[in-house]
């Protein structure tokens, strides 16, 4: 029916399941570029393995080398993340090129390889089967994309810092990528070998991993069949102008380039978001009530939620916090004010799990502070926070963003949607009622499909609160929630504060505006240099001279105004 | 409802996957075509339809510098027998990018959707093993012009090639040498990485051995090295009577340059790498002295050759190499096995091309085996004064 197109089928087929290899690793926003490493691996071991006659008369021997290259690719990915998964952006992307080199030179030197010469192998792949492997793969991406996981993926892409305190395991999801990455390389080189009947290291060389990057970039990562659409396009284009008759050798690379180089400029999103582009806006779900009811109550009033003994930080010479002894109970509103630079935020974060303190310690919702861990196990415990600078998740929608923020309290759905679990669904709408409970509950339901960047100020600081509050926290952190507000909304906010604490809700509110502080806290601690320097019932802590003079100030008439 | 189409779904995924994992045995397709068989035999054969021919080369990338000369040759040959009359032959040219994946699709496009009935190229022998074993299966008759690897002609009856061996040419340049040099010990360097060099490689070691040549330094590097100082340095080390080299063009120029700016002015004998009026050109006056092992000679006085190097230097504005050479014999073969029983599909093709004897060409008398393989003396040539001249004892 194609005869003479086979080679020009599959290897489209073969450079998608290539761009799957890197479009897994930049969904989770990691630029690891090792996949020919992973690939020759798998290639060559499998020669070791897969039968030279086909199995029980007329199955294709690669069904064993399939498997046998994922595991090979896996495992090496394992192995090599160990170490290197520390480092991000470019110097993960120099150590895992460097892994690919590696592997290449040791694969020319070695013995069983046959070095440069390379090995000959039957030529078992047929085009069906390469696109029976592209169909599965599109299927696993199609069904990880909205799932718990593949949200995970998409926040550790937008911002490691922000997912961490969502409750996401950051170190955890960029491995996940990482072994995925090398299963699929894996598959790659398998299917390479068996398709050509040929393999030598020169094949698994900077340029393969130059294909593989621009092929999944230009078909688009945020889509999973992105890399399906990146391969038929830059397979297509020179075979298109071959038929045009365009004839000389340097006018196909030239052409080539700059049609990469319009979708690279026109469409940062690449060639899926034409595709994505007309998709249509979330449509609210009826409320539900049951989900939200469901959800464990808040722990009751007076626990003590957050322990602190002598907490301190230091940045070399700098001392950012020191000696600081604090105890939150549930129930709580407390305020935490102080002058810039007065050690407010570091506290926070260290609560929060973002920096493990240098001297002194404590514990947050029973875990302790430490240098182990992360902030996804604070947030597991249920601690939420928002950032004094929001951080969202720029490519996510309002919806998504929450939808992240409802981590803690669900349960991982990928492989139950890959088998249409009805619990999975179950589970899915779950997520969606919580998180479109807390969009209502901020006002945001109308735009839950905007980008943040489609925001204005104040709505994007109530979108990430309501992130936060998706998570149906015990211990709720705002970090200056009403910068950039005008009066009106500050009085919205501070309402909404109030809310929360009746239902039982424990705060921790980081202001400036002293006044909005003052109306909502139960309890104040104002911070300078490091140190607490006052702490207890709002109004008599305003009213301590220590505080005027190193925050309040006075007015004119020399008068305290907020007492 | 859902679950119906859901589960439809997955049974024709599943039904996609068990055909996929199927293989099939599928032989080579006899297909015989009445309009290419004509009357006449010899130079009298017409032939009524023209004769579809594929040419697959490397015109871009590492190995354009020989695609582009064997573009040439062949384009040069079939204008010539085209305008003779009798029989026209029409060419598809075919870039393989110097790479396996598009070589691989340009036999496929030759093979099945120009359905020509014969196929010279590659450029390379390393696409050639992958390729050939395409073509093979198709029964294509294939005839390569600078595939001169040990096992290229051993993939199948379908295979033929018009390009000296390596081991030919190696074979006949390390006696000459030794003769009119008297060359006792020598330093051997080879390209470890590309299958070609490294058959030469095991040619030379064979050679020398048999003549009694002593190998005092053996090294190797690989294709794409540009700094050979630690190969050369060993050989500067050691007095050798000459350098025997086994590598492309590529590594050759920068090679051979470092070795005479070392002071290294021992004589460097090599293979069909050297054969180039343009590797002459680059290496300016380090090229003095080489000696080459080949298929043709601009110094020859073969059959046609002074015409040849004539026209092309005409046509093209540049003289002719070997590649070019060989290319405009392949495509003279391939006519002559057309003529034979004036019937050009590919089994007759096939079935004459192995019959060729003698053939007078360029490249003096050749012959094709049934088994594929070539039969031609090798010329053995001294570069003096930057001219090609046939080294003789």
């Amino acid at each position: 029916m194609l005869a003479g197109y086979d080679t020009l089928i599959t290897t489209i087929a073969l450079g998608a399941i290539l761009a799957y290899s890197f479009h897994v690793v930049l969904m989770a926003g990691q630029l690891s570029l090792g996949q020919a490493g992973f690939a020759a691996l798998g290639a060559y071991v499998s020669t070791l393995i897969v039968p030279t006659e086909p199995l029980f008369g007329s199955l294709s021997p690669v069904l064993v080398g399939i498997p046998v290259g994922a595991a090979v690719g896996a495992l090496a990915a394992f192995g090599l993340g160990l170490p290197v998964l520390r480092l991000r952006g470019v110097f993960l992307a120099i150590a895992t090129i460097a892994f690919g080199e590696m592997v290449r030179v040791v694969i020319t030197n070695a013995e069983w390889t046959n070095g440069a010469l390379g090995i000959r192998v039957e030529k078992w792949v047929t085009v069906d089967l390469a696109w029976a492997v592209v169909a599965v793969l599109a299927y696993l991406f199609w069904r990880l994309g909205p799932s718990r996981t593949g949200r995970a993926f998409a926040a550790v892409r937008e911002d490691e810092l922000a997912a961490g305190s969502m409750g996401v395991n950051v170190v955890r999801t960029r491995m996940t990528s990482f072994v995925a990455s090398g299963a699929i390389a894996g598959v790659y080189g398998v299917l390479f070998a068996y398709f050509f009947g040929r393999i030598i290291p020169a094949a698994f060389d900077f340029g393969l991993m130059l294909d593989g990057l621009v092929t999944a970039v230009v078909g688009g990562y945020l889509v999973y069949f992105g890399p399906i659409l990146g391969s038929g396009f830059l397979t297509a284009v020179p075979e298109i102008q071959e038929s045009l008759g365009l004839e000389a050798g340097w006018i196909h690379p030239l052409v080539t380039g700059l049609l990469l180089l319009a979708v690279i400029v026109f469409l940062p999103g690449g060639l899926s978001s034409l595709v994505t582009r007309a998709r249509r806006r979330p449509r609210p779900p009826e409320p539900d009530l049951d989900a939200l009811a469901a959800l464990p109550p808040p722990p009751e009033t007076g626990t003590a939620l957050v322990r602190l003994r002598d907490l301190g930080k230091d940045y070399g010479a700098v001392r950012a916090v020191h000696g600081v002894d604090l105890e939150i109970a549930s129930g709580d509103i407390l305020g935490v004010i102080g002058p810039n630079g007065a050690g407010k935020t570091t506290l926070i974060n260290m609560i929060s799990g973002l920096e493990p303190p240098t001297t002194g310690g404590g514990d947050v919702l029973g875990v302790a502070l430490g240098p182990a861990g992360g902030a996804h196990r604070f947030a597991q415990a249920g601690l939420s926070r928002t950032f004094q600078h929001s951080k969202l998740f720029d490519r996510l929608s309002a919806l998504d963003n929450v939808l992240v923020g409802a981590h803690p309290v669900t349960r991982p759905t990928f492989l139950r949607r890959l088998l249409w679990l009805p619990s999975a669904r179950r589970d899915e709408r779950r997520a969606h009622a919580l998180a479109w409970a807390q969009l209502r509950r901020v006002g945001l339901d109308d735009r839950a499909g905007l980008r943040p960047g489609a925001l204005s100020y104040g709505d994007q600081r109530r979108l990430e609160i309501a992130r936060a509050l998706a998570a149906h926290p015990a211990l709720l952190i705002l970090d200056e929630p009403a910068a950039g507000m005008n009066h009106v909304e500050a009085a919205d906010l501070a309402e909404l504060i109030r809310s929360l604490a009746d239902d039982g809700i424990t705060v921790l509110l980081i202001e400036h505006n002293v006044r909005m502080v003052l109306e909502t806290c139960t309890r104040l601690v104002v911070m300078n240099f490091g140190e607490v320097i006052a702490a207890g019932e709002p109004r008599e802590v305003a009213a301590d001279p220590k505080v005027v003079d190193a925050y309040l100030g006075t007015g004119e008439t020399g008068e305290n105004e907020y007492v | 409802m859902r679950f119906y189409r859901t589960s439809g779904a997955l049974a024709a995924a599943a039904a996609l996957l068990a055909s996929a994992a199927c293989v099939s045995e599928e032989g080579a397709a006899e297909q015989s075509d009445d309009t290419l068989v004509g009357s006449g035999t010899g130079a009298d054969c017409t032939i009524e339809e023209t004769v579809p021919i594929g040419a697959v080369l490397s015109l871009t990338e590492a190995a354009a510098f020989a695609g582009e000369y064997q573009r040439e040759g062949i384009e040069m040959a079939f204008e010539e027998i085209n305008a003779a009359g009798g029989v026209e032959y029409e060419v598809t040219y075919e870039d393989d990018k110097t790479s396996l994946e598009d070589s691989v699709a340009a036999f496929e496009k030759v093979i099945d959707r120009d359905e020509v009935s014969a196929i010279i190229g590659p450029t390379l022998s390393n696409m050639a093993f992958t390729t050939y074993t395409d073509s093979q299966s198709a029964g294509v008759p294939t005839v390569g012009i600078s595939t001169t690897a040990e096992g290229i002609p051993e993939i199948g009856d379908y295979i033929f090639r018009a390009s000296l061996p390596e081991e030919v040419a190696l074979a006949a340049s390390i006696p000459a040498a030794k003769e009119t040099l008297g060359i006792e010990n020598v330093a051997v360097l080879y390209d470890s990485a590309d299958e070609f060099t490294d058959s030469a490689f095991n040619t030379m070691t064979d050679v020398l051995a048999d003549e009694g040549v002593e190998v005092v330094v053996e090294e190797s590097f690989e294709t794409g090295d540009t700094d050979f100082s630690a190969q050369l340095s060993k050989v500067q080390q050691n007095e050798v009577d000459a350098l025997i080299l086994s590598a492309l063009p590529g590594e050759t120029v920068p090679l051979v340059k470092q070795a005479r700016d070392l002071g290294i002015e021992s004589p460097i004998v090599g293979g069909n790498a050297f054969n180039s009026p343009v590797l002459v050109g680059a290496l300016e006056d380090a090229s003095e002295g080489l000696i080459v092992g080949g298929a043709w000679s601009a110094a020859a006085d073969t059959t046609g050759n002074a015409d040849f190097i004539a026209d092309y230097t005409e046509q093209y504005d540049r003289a002719p190499d070997q590649f070019a050479a060989q290319a405009y014999t392949a495509a003279y073969l391939i006519d002559e096995a057309v003529r034979a029983d004036c019937d050009a599909n590919r089994e007759a093709i096939k079935d004459n091309l192995g019959q060729i004897l003698e053939f007078d060409s360029i490249l003096g008398p050749i012959s094709l085996a049934e088994d594929g393989e070539v039969t031609q003396e090798p010329f053995v040539q001294i570069i003096r004064s930057g001219e090609f001249t046939l080294l003789e004892g």
